[in-house]
């Protein structure tokens, strides 16, 4: 038989599970949009608006396919990068950086993390923060060398991530 | 010698003045031996005086440093209060924490307990079938549906004193209440600010090892202060400010940068607004009987000590 949890609204942690976020970025959220309700505990009504607001996407549903002897962390990035082509995220439009780890396993999501730290500092990302979390998008004039990398692997991003 | 005889007067008055000169020397002599005297008195009395200037001067420069040493020793017992007082408030929440998880978990228990009467539990059984086909009910013939929706209203409407008592905030401990503070400074303390920091006096694993973790009065807490802080940001104009969060002396720290933002208002004045809020606003706090407050300090203060 049911508990009490089938009656009862879910708490920060529990949707911040659910959505793969820090339980603080769901309450930033929540404030910027209005709508943290007072007693800290959460309905559906919430998490939706939580997702419309932080502008929550789930990019990956499984690992990326690799061409023929393409190692699967490059194949990761390559696949990131053509979904971020694909969507448009070129300066000024900017997605939220967590959606680029959302659906991944704890390792794929590690190495993309640090491929992405290294893709910002070399300028090819920038990243900014927004009162709904940080946000990344393509630097202005490196869109064609991201393209270039999703596309078939080459040019500038290919080296850095050699270099990394 | 002139040959003239000179007259006995002349001479008489000649003898005076030489007698009379005489004197003058002799009281001359005796004057400056006096003017010597009182000369050599001064001089030593100056030397004396610019003996005692020096000693002062040193003095001075030992009080000056010593008086530096109290400063810095009053800093140093400053920085100690305020990490003791982060430390001691954390122990009220971890304590009030655990006490107010087992009057839920009490109150849970009760519950769960009304939940297998047999007309409630019947009630629950129906009111679960009903969220496992919810989704599906669109597809469904509109009478058929209305039916189904007439009915879980009245199943909801039996079920209400439970649902509503498992969703009421939590009991009150009835406890003394007891103060716990949020420390906030601000970077450079005067002048347009660059960083604010908010330290709350709960363990930094509420952010770091929050999934491993019981979302407890802590964790609320820091929710609390979260919120309080996104929405000071936001009151300022510094809604997109970018926001760090830390350990400090085992504590959680919010850090914010405020160097890229042209701040409107009173950052001091609005944060302890804030607190003020939250204070009205958290029940859980109400019902562990903490009392918070809000208290500036100076950024130094929340400093690593040096050396």
């Amino acid at each position: 038989m049911a508990g009490l949890e089938l009656f009862q609204r879910m708490s920060v942690e529990q949707v911040a599970k659910w959505l793969e976020l820090h339980p603080f970025e769901i309450i930033r959220i929540l404030v910027a949009d209005g709508s943290l309700p007072s007693d800290l505990k959460l309905d559906a009504g919430n998490v939706e608006r939580i997702r419309i607001a932080g502008g929550l996407e789930t990019w990956w549903e499984g690992a990326p396919t690799t061409d023929e002897g393409e190692a699967p962390a490059r194949a990761l990035v390559r696949g990131l990068l053509k979904m971020v082509v694909e969507k448009g995220y070129v300066e000024p439009k900017s997605v939220r950086a967590d959606n680029l780890f959302r659906g991944l396993d704890a390792e794929s999501q590690r190495n993309l993390r640090r491929a992405v730290n290294a893709l910002i500092r070399e300028g090819v990302l920038a990243s900014s923060m927004s009162a709904t979390g940080l946000t990344v998008t393509i630097a202005t004039g490196r869109d064609e060398e991201v393209r270039a990398f999703a596309a078939d692997g080459t040019g500038v991003v290919d080296r850095l991530w050699d270099q990394d | 010698m002139s040959d003239t005889p000179n007259s006995p007067a002349v001479i008489a008055v000649l003898e005076e003045i030489a007698q009379w000169k005489n004197r003058a020397d002799l009281e001359f002599g005796s004057s400056m031996a006096e003017v010597d005297k009182e000369e050599d008195a001064a001089r030593r009395a100056i030397e004396e005086a610019q003996r005692q200037l020096l000693a002062l001067a040193t003095l001075r420069a030992e009080l000056r440093d010593k008086h530096g040493q109290i400063a810095m020793e009053a800093e140093r017992r400053e920085r100690a209060a305020l990490r003791e007082g982060l430390s001691a408030d954390r122990t009220v929440i971890e304590t009030r924490a655990a006490m107010l998880e087992a009057a839920i978990a009490a109150r849970d228990a009760e519950l769960q307990r009304q939940l297998q009467d047999p007309e409630i539990a019947a009630a629950v059984e129906e009111y679960e079938k009903f969220v496992e086909v919810e989704a599906g009910l669109a597809s469904l013939p509109a009478s058929y549906r209305r039916a189904i929706l007439d009915h879980h209203e009245k199943v909801r409407r039996r079920l209400e004193p439970v649902i509503a008592a498992s969703n009421a905030g939590p009991p009150r401990l009835e406890l003394e209440p007891v103060g716990v503070g949020v420390l906030f400074a601000m970077d450079p303390p005067d002048g347009t600010p660059e960083a604010l920091v908010a330290v709350l006096p709960v363990p930094f694993s509420v952010c770091r090892d929050w999934a491993d973790r019981k979302e407890d009065l802590a964790a609320l807490f820091a929710y609390r202060v979260v919120a309080a802080v996104s929405r000071l940001l936001g009151a300022v104009g510094a809604g997109n400010a970018p926001i760090q969060y830390t350990e400090l002396a085992g504590c959680l720290a919010v850090q914010v940068w405020l160097g890229d933002c042209e701040l409107q208002g009173d950052l001091n004045e609005r944060a302890l607004e804030e607190i003020d809020a939250l204070r009205e606003e958290a029940e859980e706090l109400s019902a562990a009987g903490i009392e918070l407050y809000g208290l500036w300090v100076r950024a130094a203060m929340l400093a690593d000590e040096e050396g």
